[in-house]
């Protein structure tokens, strides 16, 4: 090439800027994903774009894009009160930009748009293709097959020291009017945003390393935005609570959250405080029964010592009925000849000697006559 | 499964087993004391079982 032509960087890149400039002059609803995203201190908020290859990681495309802060103070509010969330990381998105070139910052997209609702959609769908995932693998039921310890007294527990959760939970656990005492360990992890997965999975594999330590894992953390408890529904943490070798009891936001790790876990509470109740009210139904099986033990003694007493008051009247004492007081004579008991007139003859007995005495007789009924 | 968990449902059947037999009446009375006897300590046990502290943890402060 001839080398007639030379020109300098400015340039070309001006040559640049008009023909992109010229060619693209709409603005462009594209969707990408999040790969980085930095809010500057003036207000303007700074992303990377990027684009996958259908089912693969790598990335195939991929550019920067800014919103500028005067759109940003309307977009940002709107997105987040729509979406639930804000602007992060690895999320995707739809959004309206204008190209831009310039000589010393190079290309960029500036957004002048976000639709929030593509982004509930894209997570929902998301979501959902975990559940399912984990439904196939046969994830769901894993954990909660294990059996739950009889008296679950050594806990495991991943949460945040700062996080008001936790606290909630050590003050209801410790403060139980039963005065039933637990051991807390505590592995400390981060408990939202995109760290939070790979914090809690790292931190179940050092209770994993100590297993016979303990009888339960309590996974906890305080409500939060839909945001901050997005990372329990992770695939990878689902995985890692499946299949935990202890039952694995999550309490994790409030009312209406339901994550994927609800799902998984042996067992899973609306909040740290009712993870604590949980705890308690297995010792105290326990205690309970116990209750309950010595009062039986005493009533059923009870009612034997009464039945055997009855039994002898019976035994007792009928000795007393049956004695032929009893009969002499009511008037009645018994007749005993040679010492044995007459019961039959054909055992007596004529001319035998007996013996009356009546109240208050015997008298010795002489037979003179006697008369049989029959004849 | 841990020792006391162990111990503890253990002693809990044993104890529904015994109570069964304290509360059937064909169950003969020089038999009933000695089972009342093996009761109250299954349920001392079974309660201390539950209010035990493990000592190879650090307790909740």
């Amino acid at each position: 090439m001839v080398k007639d032509k030379i020109i300098t960087l400015s340039d070309l890149q001006n040559e640049i800027k008009d023909s992109i400039e010229q060619r693209f002059t709409d603005r462009y609803w594209i969707t990408a994903e999040i790969s980085e995203i930095k809010n500057h201190y003036a207000g303007h908020c700074y992303m990377d774009l990027i684009d996958r290859k259908e089912g693969e990681d790598s990335v195939s495309a991929k550019a920067q894009a800014i919103i500028w802060a005067n759109s940003y103070r309307i977009i940002r509010p709107f997105f987040e009160t729509t979406a639930g969330q804000p602007l992060s990381k690895g999320m995707h998105v739809l959004l309206c930009v204008q190209v831009q070139f310039s000589s010393l910052y190079g290309l960029s997209l500036v957004v002048t748009d976000i639709d929030p609702t593509f982004s509930i959609g894209e997570q929902e769908l998301k979501r959902q293709q975990t559940i399912k995932r984990l439904k196939d693998e046969g994830m769901l039921n894993m954990n909660s097959s294990l059996p739950l310890p009889a008296l679950p007294k050594r806990i495991a527990v991943i949460s945040s020291e700062q996080a008001a959760g936790y606290r909630d939970f050590i003050k209801q656990l410790q403060g139980n009017e039963f005065g039933f005492r637990f051991c807390i360990e505590l592995f400390q992890a981060p408990m939202q945003g995109a760290d939070a997965p790979e914090g809690i999975i790292s931190a179940m594999d050092r209770v994993a390393a100590r297993v016979d330590d303990f009888d339960l894992l309590c996974i906890l953390r305080g409500g939060g935005s839909a945001h901050d408890l997005a990372c329990f529904d992770d695939y990878d943490l689902a995985v890692n609570i499946a299949q935990f070798p202890l039952p694995v009891i999550v309490g994790v936001g409030h009312d209406h959250d339901y994550h994927i790790a609800d799902m998984v876990a042996h067992t899973s509470v609306k909040t740290p405080t009712a993870l604590a109740d949980f705890l308690i009210d297995i010792f105290a139904s326990e205690e309970q029964q116990l209750l309950y099986i010595s009062r039986r033990v005493s009533m059923a003694l009870q009612n034997r010592i009464t039945e055997e007493k009855s039994k002898l008051q019976i035994l007792e009247h009928r000795i007393i009925a049956g004695s032929p004492f009893a009969l002499l007081e009511r008037g009645y004579a018994l007749l005993h000849k040679n010492g044995k008991r007459v019961t039959d007139i054909d055992e007596i003859l004529v001319g035998d000697e007996v013996d009356a007995f009546l109240k208050g005495g015997k008298l010795k007789c002489i037979v003179k006559s006697k008369e049989n009924e029959k004849e | 499964m841990k020792k006391s968990d162990i111990d503890y449902r253990t002693a809990l059947e044993e104890l529904q087993k015994i109570v069964e037999k304290i509360e059937d009446p064909n169950t003969d009375l020089r038999d009933i004391s000695k089972y009342v006897k093996r009761a109250n300590e299954l349920i001392k046990r079974c309660r201390e079982l539950l209010r035990e502290i493990e000592d190879n943890l650090p307790k909740i402060t």
